[in-house]
């Protein structure tokens, strides 16, 4: 695959078992607004059922593509890739700074996650429904994690290390900037699609970039400098 | 009477359905919204004091713990159900007029955008603050926002959006209701508006909450 220290532009797709996830029960409480241990005890039976129910599901998915460019072209508020400007913002693009070149990737939690909180819903079941809508958040996060790590262990094979992973609608990258994203990958790509107004489908689904290079690092995100207080990624900064 | 009132108030707002809903511990064992409504209604409460000095005392309170980040999304949920379960005894005197309500209000998703927790959320404690509530769902088109509003004169509406790429829907939605009725209030809410957003578009208010969306809607009412 790996060429004299150089990575093919080719496109990877998987399927993904959900017993592979390190999906933590705690992570979910943090999520819906529980301090460790301080959710009560039917919030923490219905976090049980959402595991046990969500235990069989097998449409979660993930892929990435990995664009060699070297060197990546890097502006104040962005970078250019293929002619194609990726407006992310300077929060994203000064921590691609010692990037050499970007990958890309799509995961979704799948259809059947968003079927169970449909149902839910209109059987009235609203504290179950969101439950399930939050733990079906945390699997595409951890999908994201599982996917991350195997674009770390490809370009660690020649060298590189990588940044944190950026999804278009965090971080001051505007959420419109995801058709260039999807752009890159065939069309319905781990069966997820686009809707005009940039939203994807199956709901839970994550889309972003990370950078890599000799000399990429994992820098934390800038929560100090963004204004979007319910952004999930604050919530892990702590 | 009043003690009855209290307890079913404190059912709604602790989520306690019925008698076999095992929670709050307290009150395990216990009555639950649905066998005190019924009782209360036997014993000739006024459906309107059920609605206005129960269900909304009990969906005020945990309300405003919610505000104050004392309980969180779920144990508004629950409550919510105790009150749906209250509403499904009051209905019959909704339809015959004997409860009034405090007035109309319709919400969707605006268009191009399919989420719908948040304003699920606030459908539910705007309705036991005592407003009837039209949800028109999501994506919903200009033309729907403006059908409602003509079907409920005097009709208060609110806009819901989860993505930046369709907030511009919402200025959109606020410029033609905004045209053909400008004397209806607009409030809009979702996770990336803001009061300046709100204010840009011409909206009449925002809020980030439901108890937020309530507050401007006992404003406008009164």
């Amino acid at each position: 695959m790996e060429k004299s220290g150089k990575i093919e532009n080719t496109v990877y797709q998987h399927s993904i078992d959900i017993n592979d996830l390190i999906i933590k029960k705690e992570s979910i409480q943090t999520a819906l607004g529980y301090k460790a241990g301080s959710a009560p005890d039917y919030v923490i039976k219905e976090i049980d059922h959402a595991f046990s129910e969500f235990n069989s599901i097998n449409d979660i998915r993930g892929g990435f593509r990995i664009v060699y460019e070297n060197p990546l072209s890097l502006k104040e508020n962005g970078f250019y890739l293929s002619d194609v400007f990726f407006h992310t913002g300077a929060i994203i693009a000064s921590n691609l700074t010692e990037s050499d070149c970007v990958a890309f990737f799509l995961v979704t939690a799948g259809e059947v996650i968003s079927k169970k909180v449909k149902e839910y819903n209109q059987s009235h079941n609203y504290m179950r429904a969101y439950i399930y809508d939050t733990v079906g958040s945390e699997i595409a996060e951890c999908a994201c994690d599982f996917i991350q790590s195997m674009i770390e262990k490809k370009v660690k094979t020649s060298g590189f290390s990588i940044t944190n992973r950026y999804s278009p609608g965090y971080c001051g990258w505007d959420v419109r900037e995801q058709h260039k994203l999807f752009s890159f990958f065939p069309d319905n790509f781990c069966h997820i699609t686009l809707t005009k107004s940039a939203l994807m489908i199956p709901i839970k689904s994550v889309s972003g970039i990370i950078g890599f290079g000799k000399k990429a690092v994992k820098r934390n995100y800038g929560c100090a400098l963004c204004t979007m207080t319910s952004c999930y990624k604050r919530r892990k900064s702590g | 009477m009043t003690e009855l009132l209290e307890r079913l108030a404190l059912c709604v707002e602790m989520g306690k359905i019925d008698k076999a809903t095992p929670y709050p511990p307290e009150l395990a064992g216990q009555d639950g919204a649905d066998e005190l409504t019924k009782q209360a209604l036997d014993k000739g409460i006024s459906p309107d004091d059920i609605l206005h000095k129960a269900c909304v005392i009990g969906m005020h309170s945990i309300g405003e713990k919610f505000q104050r980040n004392e309980v969180f999304v779920p144990q508004l949920l629950i409550a919510a159900k105790a009150m749906t379960c209250v509403m499904y005894h009051l209905k019959p005197f909704f339809v015959s007029g004997q409860i009034k309500t405090k007035g109309t209000f319709v919400i969707g998703t605006v268009s191009g955008d399919l989420h719908d927790i948040g304003k699920n959320i606030v459908c539910m404690v705007v309705e036991g603050a005592g407003f009837k509530v039209i949800d028109l769902g999501i994506d919903v088109p200009e033309s729907a926002f403006l059908d409602a509003i003509h079907g409920n004169e005097g009709c208060i509406v609110g806009l819901s959006a989860l993505l930046t790429t369709t907030m511009v829907n919402m200025e959109q939605t606020v410029n033609a209701i905004k045209k053909q009725y400008p004397q209806t209030k607009v409030i809009i809410g979702g996770a990336p508006v803001t009061g300046d957003f709100a204010q840009q578009i011409g909206a009449d208010g925002y809020s980030h909450g439901p108890q937020g969306a309530v507050e401007f809607l006992n404003k406008a009412v009164v």
